[in-house]
């Protein structure tokens, strides 16, 4: 196989990607290790639309997060993606926590972020209620949104406009000729003329694969607790504490999803392994004694589950020097595009690191512009979000509409359908929850999940043993009982 | 909009037992909405026997007892709605479900939540660790195994020993996996003594109390779990961990009632037990509509669940019929070593059985429950558990100003229990035996406090037995599966030989409850419906 370009990794970068690239008639192929896209770090934070204000004027993480949250709303609109600016505090206990609140308004000002402010306990307490604090910094412009569609809209937007997506192809051996590469990935060879490196947690690796060994990822785990749907008047934005120095993240803060659920995460703390996915009991006990200062009131039996990302820095533990992004046309490989140490706040510049890999290649391949590209995408309608009339008449139309499957997240048979029918071609039980949210509520599964099992194998003929969460060999059965 | 009498959410045995209540009592109309393709919730599942010793005074498996109740389907005034989801209760007793043919709304003149409940979750218990493949709530096994004919590993660890997860320990173990131990971080098993006897000790799977997961292996599929002892307070003794290597992590770790649509109507709850806030009507503080079964609190004996639920109808019908009692209620507390008491309140003049629970594990106590200082009821117990709902019924009451206050008192120093390997598992009271075997070469079976303790004892040493219960294929029907029992209990050394056995057979569709399977080496019956497709 033969492809203008190939993106190596399907997260929210590479896919941002080959979303852009979609508009021109050069051929793009996605090559992806996991089953689905979204399965990375892309599906693995606090789900936030970053303002800008945390990272150091002058980078490439500021720029770039600073024009990501601008151009985010409309994106999220065109994607169909679930997107909320909701504002977000940063809230601070002491007179020190005061002065590290206006330096970071001030940073956040060089860094062009708007509408920052300094706001007191009673302005506080009107919008948070559960939250004692004594100061605040309101960032009105961040936003939480649904990093999961948002990487599967992109991807599946980019294979509507012709770009092939291949799963399960892990990238093992890149041959560099004459200034075309031929890769080889899930025992199959495919050939490009330029070469993108996104592969995340992975891109050192990637990159020294394709000849340009200058990088390293120093892999940072963040631990997260998944509680239940709270009350709306709990807690209505993300609140983060003033941020510490020397320690590698955000800190732990207290994140609602856009779904109603709340975030308390992450942890910030360097591992060996890059999948370092498990949670830890010491971590998750600091999580919930963390969050309790921010929000006293939380009670802990909301939860209902815990999960684990993990940051690509470019710098190791206790560095004094600022892990940026690179964004590059490799000075040692020609052809090879590199986007390395894309951490936090990669999933809101994802868009706009895009546009400069585009860029890139549209200065060296020049093609036309294709004029059938759709921009806009629709995802999988959500039945529960519709009006009773909206309702009824899709269950006239389809009647799977009024069989529901997942009852915590009122999920119907349609939908899931749909679901495990995507245009990417997953069929994992977690590409499923992924897209339509079942399996994802309080319950764990614990009721539809049997039901999702009975109509893979029922209805699409899957023999029990073939059925996969989401990789290749973590087959949940063994087989039939008789 | 539609109008009817009495809906009731659920039709599981809280539902079944309602519907049927209620057209005892009179109801013009009854709507059972029920979200799976048939009746019976849970029980369905459940193929196991050991249902309604109390109520029908025989061991029925889960379809058999759903099978006493169906008759009330056919009744012209009640209407079963399957594959419908309630979806919204509003205040005005509105509910709101969808079914394959539409969206509907009924207004009801009392509404019975019989909702159930659901199982606590990995997410729930805070386990650490990965996330891979093969970790289930033992009802997820339990359905998986016995319903969607699918198997789920080789060798499981089952943390937690509640009622469910002993139950798919003997289950799995005759159909061929190995279970390598339960765990349960109390320093007590959660399930009842019979459970243990029958479906641990039977098979020689360890229990180790005290003991609990505190890391899960394995990137792809579930690789090992690391268990931990834990001390007094529950917390994790770091130099006891060991690693016991497994494919499947089976949690049997608590019941949550399932109470999302009276919570999103604005029902009070009550936090001890996850169940609404009822009074002595089982009347929640929404007017005209009623809690009862799991969804009120946990029950561990499906007996006590259809009575409830019939109280809980017969009030609803009464408050229908706009000649719901008036009855002052008269408050109910309860002192620390009760974990709860319910209901939280009684009408005056109307007899009534409290259901409590307690905090500890105790031995010859008694519950008290006083008014004033008067002791108006109690229940002496040679062994109580906070696995076992005790229920006490009281006398019909006199309108006044007391309260009633239920406590505990321990009545003779607590001995310890005589060192039994064998505890009677014919009642609760959970005898410790002590076989003697006399000069003459004679069985005598000691510490039993009836006759029917002394015959469970003899059998057992003797000849020992036990219904069979599993699965066989079915051609042609609704199900992929059929529940069938041995129709006389077998020789428990037969067990394993009998299910492999029966592991080839098919039965053909339509089965009804008693059909005679078609097996040589022992005669077995269906023990649960299957329609023609």
């Amino acid at each position: 196989m033969k492809y203008d370009i190939v993106i190596i990794g399907g997260g929210a970068v590479g896919s941002a990607a080959a979303y852009l690239m979609s508009r021109y008639d050069w051929s793009v192929a996605v090559l992806e290790k996991e089953l689905d896209v979204a399965m990375g770090t892309t599906g693995r934070n606090s789900a936030v639309v970053h303002a800008g204000f945390n990272n150091r004027p002058g980078s490439l993480m500021a720029k770039l997060c600073v024009a990501g949250n601008r151009g985010f709303e409309a994106a999220a609109k065109a994607l169909d993606v679930p997107y909320r600016k909701t504002g977000k505090l940063i809230v601070g206990f002491t007179d020190d926590d005061r002065a590290i609140l206006e330096d970071l308004i001030a940073a956040g000002e060089r860094n062009g972020c708007e509408g920052l402010r300094l706001i007191g306990a009673d302005e506080i307490a009107s919008m948070e209620p559960n939250v004692p604090a004594r100061w605040a910094m309101l960032s009105p412009n961040t936003a939480i949104i649904n990093p999961f569609l948002y990487n599967i809209h992109l991807a599946e937007a980019a294979a509507q406009n012709g770009v092939t997506y291949l799963l399960g192809r892990e990238v093992t051996a890149i041959e560099q000729t004459g200034g075309s590469f031929r890769l080889t990935a899930g025992g199959e060879t495919i050939e490009c003329g330029l070469l993108v490196n996104a592969a995340g947690l992975f891109a050192d690796k990637i990159g020294a694969m394709a000849g340009d060994g200058r990088y390293t990822i120093y892999p940072c785990r963040g631990e997260y607790y998944l509680l239940d749907k709270i009350p709306g008047d709990l807690l209505r934005r993300p609140v983060y504490p003033v941020p510490r120095p020397g320690v590698g993240g955000l800190g732990v803060h207290l994140t609602p999803t856009i779904d109603g659920n709340l975030l308390i995460g992450p942890s910030a703390e360097y591992v060996e392994k890059r999948e370092a996915l498990a949670t830890t009991a010491d971590m998750l006990g600091r999580l919930a004694a963390e969050a309790r200062e921010l929000l006293p009131a939380l009670d802990m039996r909301l939860v209902i589950g815990a999960y684990a990302g993990v940051r690509a820095k470019l710098v190791p533990k206790g560095a004094a020097n600022y892990g940026d992004f690179v964004i590059e046309e490799s000075p040692a490989v020609p052809n090879l595009i590199q986007l390395v140490g894309i951490e936090s706040p990669g999933l809101t510049a994802s868009l706009p690191i895009a546009r400069m890999v585009e860029e890139m290649a549209v200065r060296r391949l020049r093609p036309s512009a294709k004029p059938d590209w759709k921009a806009e995408y629709r995802g999988i309608e959500r039945f529960c979000d519709l009006p009773d009339e909206e309702k009824a008449k899709r269950i006239a139309r389809n009647p799977e509409y009024g069989d529901i499957v997942c009852r915590c997240e009122t999920v119907t048979k349609a939908e899931v359908r749909q679901a495990y029918e995507n245009p990417l071609g997953a069929h994992g039980i977690v590409s499923i929850k992924n897209r339509v949210r079942a399996t994802m509520g309080r319950c764990n599964g614990g009721y539809c999940f049997t039901r999702i099992v009975d109509m893979l194998c029922s209805e699409y003929g899957l023999p029990p043993e073939d059925i996969t969460l989401k990789h290749r060999d973590d087959h949940p059965f063994t087989g039939a009982v008789k | 909009m539609e109008n009817c009498d009495i809906v009731i959410i659920g039709a599981g045995p809280a539902g079944l037992a309602a519907a049927g209540e209620a057209v005892r009592r009179g109801a013009k109309s009854v709507l059972l909405l029920e979200r799976n393709p048939e009746a019976g919730g849970i029980l369905n599942q459940c193929i196991h026997d050991g249902f309604g010793v109390e109520r029908f005074k025989r061991a029925l498996t889960g379809p058999e007892y759903v099978e006493r109740f169906l008759p009330v389907l056919d009744e012209p005034n009640v209407t079963l709605k399957t594959s419908a989801m309630a979806l919204k209760l509003g205040p005005d007793r509105t509910v709101q479900y969808a079914d394959r043919s539409g969206l509907h709304t009924v207004r009801a003149s009392a509404v019975v939540l019989a909702t159930g409940c659901r199982e606590r979750t990995r997410g729930a218990i805070g386990v650490a660790g990965t996330r891979p493949a093969g970790i289930y709530t033992a009802g997820v096994v339990q359905r998986l195994v016995n319903v969607e004919n699918v198997m789920v590993g080789k060798r499981a660890v089952i943390l937690g020993s509640g009622d469910i997860g002993l139950i798919m320990a003997r289950r799995l173990t005759l159909e061929g996996m190995e279970i390598a131990c339960v765990l349960e971080k109390l320093p007590y098993c959660s399930g009842l003594a019979r459970n243990v006897r029958q479906c641990l000790i039977d098979y020689g799977i360890p229990l180790h109390l005290s003991t609990t997961v505190t890391d899960i292996l394995g990137d792809d599929h579930l690789e090992a779990v690391v268990a931990s002892e834990v001390d007094e307070r529950g917390v994790p003794k770091p130099e006891t961990q060991r690693t016991i290597p497994c494919d499947t992590l089976i949690l049997s770790v608590g019941l949550i009632p399932e109470n999302e649509l009276a919570r999103a109507c604005g029902i009070a709850m009550d936090p001890v037990t996850g169940g609404a806030l009822v009074d002595g009507r089982l009347m929640t503080n929404a007017p005209g509509v009623f809690s009862c079964g799991n969804g009120l609190h946990v029950h561990d004996i499906v007996d006590m669940v259809s009575e409830e639920a019939e109280n809980a109808a017969r009030n609803a019908v009464a408050f229908a019929e706009g000649g719901a009692s008036r009855a002052e209620q008269i408050p109910v507390a309860f002192e620390n070593a009760v974990r709860y008491a319910l209901p939280r309140s009684v009408p005056a003049q109307t007899p009534l059985t409290l259901s409590l629970r307690v905090r500890s594990p105790g031995r010859m106590q008694t519950v008290l429950v006083r008014r004033g200082e008067a002791v108006i009821a109690q229940k002496s117990l040679r062994r109580l558990s906070p696995a076992e709902m005790i229920r006490i019924p009281l006398p019909p009451l006199p309108e006044g100003a007391e309260n009633l206050t239920v406590s505990l008192r321990q009545d003779e120093p607590e001995a310890k229990a005589a060192e039994s390997e064998l505890v009677c598992t014919v009642c609760p009271n959970g005898c410790a035996l002590l076989p003697v075997r006399n000069a003459d070469g004679t069985l005598e079976i000691r510490g039993a406090l009836c006759k029917r303790g002394v015959a469970f004892g003899t059998s057992e040493l003797t000849d020992p037995r036990r219904t069979l219960t599993t699965t066989v294929r079915v051609r042609g029907g609704v199900k992929k599966l059929a529940a069938v029992r041995s129709a006389e209990p077998v020789r428990k050394a037969d067990l394993k030989r009998l299910v492999r056995g029966l592991r080839p057979v098919t039965a053909d569709a339509p089965v009804h409850c008693g059909d005679a399977i078609a097996f040589d080496e022992a005669r077995i019956v269906a023990s649960g419906r299957v329609p023609r497709a």
